[in-house]
């Protein structure tokens, strides 16, 4: 057990050597070095943004964004955070951007989207995937209503999973003030997901 | 009746209520079919919200992305590059203040016309070019109570220059008496921490008086002189035929030749004079005079045109010691010679400063200096790096002749063109950007070195816009080709799809 726990340690310590190595490389101004890294981050980015964003127009942009901004940043990465997460913070950062981008400009032109192989041969059936779909959509809906601080508190904290430490990292805020913001952030959301304007008090 | 709160239905849902609250919860959707519906619907919408959070990334054209990346990132090294590769011009700028800053705040010698009086010349205007000016402007004569002797050091020598009728040797002493002729070349004497004066080619210069109470230059031809401030009691003279140039601490350039005066001020002022009448010339202006129309002539500085001054200052900047102390033989045995062998249009640069071209020695400090061909956009080619050592043989640093004539390069390009074209390997690695319609606007720009054997000597990415990795490839493309037997050659070869 004890040389399982090294085993998993030394390989998580080569791991943040290597991480380091990446780093230096891509700030030396190696193209292959920044590949490297651009391959090994490039889905969890888009999947992040993918996420809070909930559709893919203009996903492509934003995922180059990240990478820029990261690249431009390398030498300021202090290491306090694993790679990974400095680059969730700046998916957040991006984001961000975007959501107020969005408030402003009219709603873009929607392209076709083919259904992904996934979801052709799935086992449910088409109204059950429907379902989801509108399920989804409203959510995306619902969070679209809302500010767009509070939409990424409530998105990191629900859909997400971070505790409210890491929102204040993610968001650059204090934990004190993202702990408010959440507090109003749910309340919105679920009442606009329950959808019923009369209920009023608590138990 | 009162509902629950959605928020609280959704804590509830999640199992994050405290017992006490689990229960009035319960107890309350046992009546209320409204906060049942809500809590249905929320217990719906959290489940979409765990559906969202396992999606994974969309497919995206993830080299698309790679290569717009790659080409933003390197746009902008790029442009930061030029911009440090711009910088190289502050050490010239610098050398240029350095020399400047001496200047600044000088007490002009406008209103001192008794000194001007008192240098004012009787020398015999030389009639004839520098070559055969035997006879050399009169010397004025010096004040008997001289100061400490200065000696100047040589700090750059191009061509041909003699003192008298022997080579100048570069660790000569530069004192009283000293004579220079340049025929094709020119020379740095530098006598101070911040002076020095550089004659140019097929000029002539006679050092009169050289202490620190007076420096009388006699000149035919062309002089630079960059001065830091004097005292009061400091005299600084350059005589040209009939008339003198006085100065304080200022830089100015005089030229003499065939009886024709120009003189031009980069910074403080100068009065030019011929013992009655002065003509004051400040920074960024100019004088000419028909030497001999003195007393006819409209005596009045024009503006220097700014178009010009800008390269003035340029032409004007000279390398100085900066390891500069009172003792001379100490800036002796603190500095050493490097003897540079370009090619005669060849610009080269030391330590980013432009110091010359062609063939030339310099004098500059010990220790290890950065050598480097100095292209015409500003950019530094060829750079290595040279320890120039004390002693009395000069480092040399040899640059060769660029290989293969222009034609001829035309033609290897043409020939290595031609192959890639034609060949399959560069198609191929573009492959992946014909099919998503992306080739367009594409490019790829080499730098190459064919040997006379037509194998490549060496091959490197100047430029592109591709993903590295397809770059890579048609790298290893033009790698595969070999030139048939010819001249040796290098050339740029851009791709553009």
């Amino acid at each position: 057990m004890n040389a399982m726990t090294k085993d998993s340690e030394d390989r998580r310590s080569q791991l943040r050597r290597d991480e380091a190595d990446l780093i230096a490389r891509c700030i030396a101004g190696e193209a292959s070095a920044q590949e490297k890294l651009y391959r090994a981050h490039c889905r969890p980015v888009a999947a992040n943004l993918y996420r809070v964003m909930g559709e893919k127009n203009d996903l492509d942009d934003m995922v180059q964004e990240v990478f820029v901004i990261a690249f431009r940043g390398l030498p300021k990465f202090r290491k306090e955070a694993r790679l990974s997460t400095w680059l969730y913070r700046i998916c957040v950062n991006v984001a961000l951007g975007k959501i107020r981008n969005k408030v402003r400009r009219p709603p873009p032109i929607l392209k076709a989207d083919p259904v992904a192989d996934d979801r052709r041969h799935s086992p449910e059936s088409p109204e059950t995937l429907l379902a989801r779909e509108q399920s989804k959509a409203k959510v995306y809906a619902i969070l679209d209503q809302m500010t767009p601080k509070k939409r990424m508190v409530l998105y990191l904290y629900e859909i997400e999973g971070h505790d409210l430490k890491e929102i204040a990292y993610l968001v650059g805020a204090n934990p004190v003030t993202v702990r408010t913001r959440l507090f109003y952030a749910r309340k919105e959301f679920y009442s606009l997901l329950a959808g019923s304007p009369d209920e009023e008090g608590a138990v | 009746m009162k509902h629950i709160a959605p928020h609280l239905l959704a804590q509830f849902s999640a199992q994050k209520t405290n017992p006490k609250a689990t229960d009035r919860i319960e107890a309350h959707l046992e009546t209320c079919s409204a906060c049942k519906h809500s809590l249905s619907k929320i217990r719906i919408g959290r489940d979409t919200m765990k559906e969202i959070q396992a999606m994974g990334a969309p497919d995206l054209g993830w080299d698309h992305i790679a290569t717009r990346i790659y080409w933003t990132t390197s746009s902008e090294r790029r442009a930061k590059s030029n911009v440090q590769k711009r910088n190289w011009r502050r050490p010239v700028m610098a050398l240029a203040a350095l020399v400047i800053v001496a200047g600044v705040g000088v007490a002009f010698m406008g209103g001192n016309t008794e000194e001007a009086q008192g240098v004012a010349t009787q020398a015999p205007l030389p009639q004839k070019d520098l070559v055969a000016a035997d006879a050399a402007p009169a010397a004025i004569q010096p004040d008997e109570s001289i100061g400490e002797t200065i000696y100047g050091v040589v700090t750059f020598m191009q061509g041909e220059v003699v003192d008298g009728s022997q080579p100048i040797l570069f660790d000569q002493d530069i004192v009283k008496g000293s004579h220079f002729s340049t025929g094709e070349g020119s020379l740095v004497v530098q006598f101070g921490k911040r002076s020095s004066f550089r004659l140019a080619k097929h000029s002539e210069l006679w050092v009169r008086a050289f202490d620190t109470h007076r420096i009388e230059l006699s000149v035919v031809g062309q002089v630079d002189v960059d001065i830091e401030k004097r005292g009061p009691e400091q005299a600084f003279v350059v005589d040209v035929g009939q008339q003198s140039v006085v100065v304080q601490g200022t830089a100015f350039r005089v030229e003499y030749r065939e009886g024709q005066l120009g003189v031009s001020c980069t910074r403080g002022k100068v009065v030019v004079t011929d013992g009655q009448d002065n003509v004051h010339v400040p920074a960024g202006q100019m004088f000419s005079v028909e030497s001999s129309q003195w007393d006819e002539a409209a005596l009045r500085a024009i503006e220097i045109p700014l178009s010009r001054r800008s390269a003035l200052d340029a032409e004007m900047a000279m390398p100085l010691l900066s390891t500069w102390g009172e003792a001379h033989q100490r800036n002796l045995d603190l500095s050493a010679v490097l003897e540079v062998v370009a090619p005669e249009t060849q610009t080269v640069a030391i330590d980013g400063i432009r110091v010359g071209k062609g063939a030339f020695w310099l004098r500059t400090t010990i220790g290890r200096h950065q050598i480097a061909k100095l292209q015409k956009d500003g950019s530094l080619r060829d750079a290595a790096w040279v320890d120039a050592q004390g002693g009395e043989s000069p480092s040399t640093v040899k640059f060769a002749q660029s290989v293969g004539s222009r034609s001829m390069r035309k033609v290897r390009k043409r020939e290595l063109q031609g192959a890639i074209e034609s060949g399959q390997k560069a198609r191929r690695c573009l492959a992946p950007l014909a099919k998503r319609g992306l080739m367009v606007g594409s490019y790829i720009e080499f730098h190459v070195g064919i040997n006379t054997d037509g194998r490549q000597r060496f091959l490197n990415i100047v430029d592109s816009n591709l993903s590295p990795a397809i770059q890579r490839c048609l790298r290893g493309a033009v790698d595969s080709e070999t030139l048939s037997p010819g001249a040796a050659s290098e050339f740029r070869l851009k791709l553009s799809f």
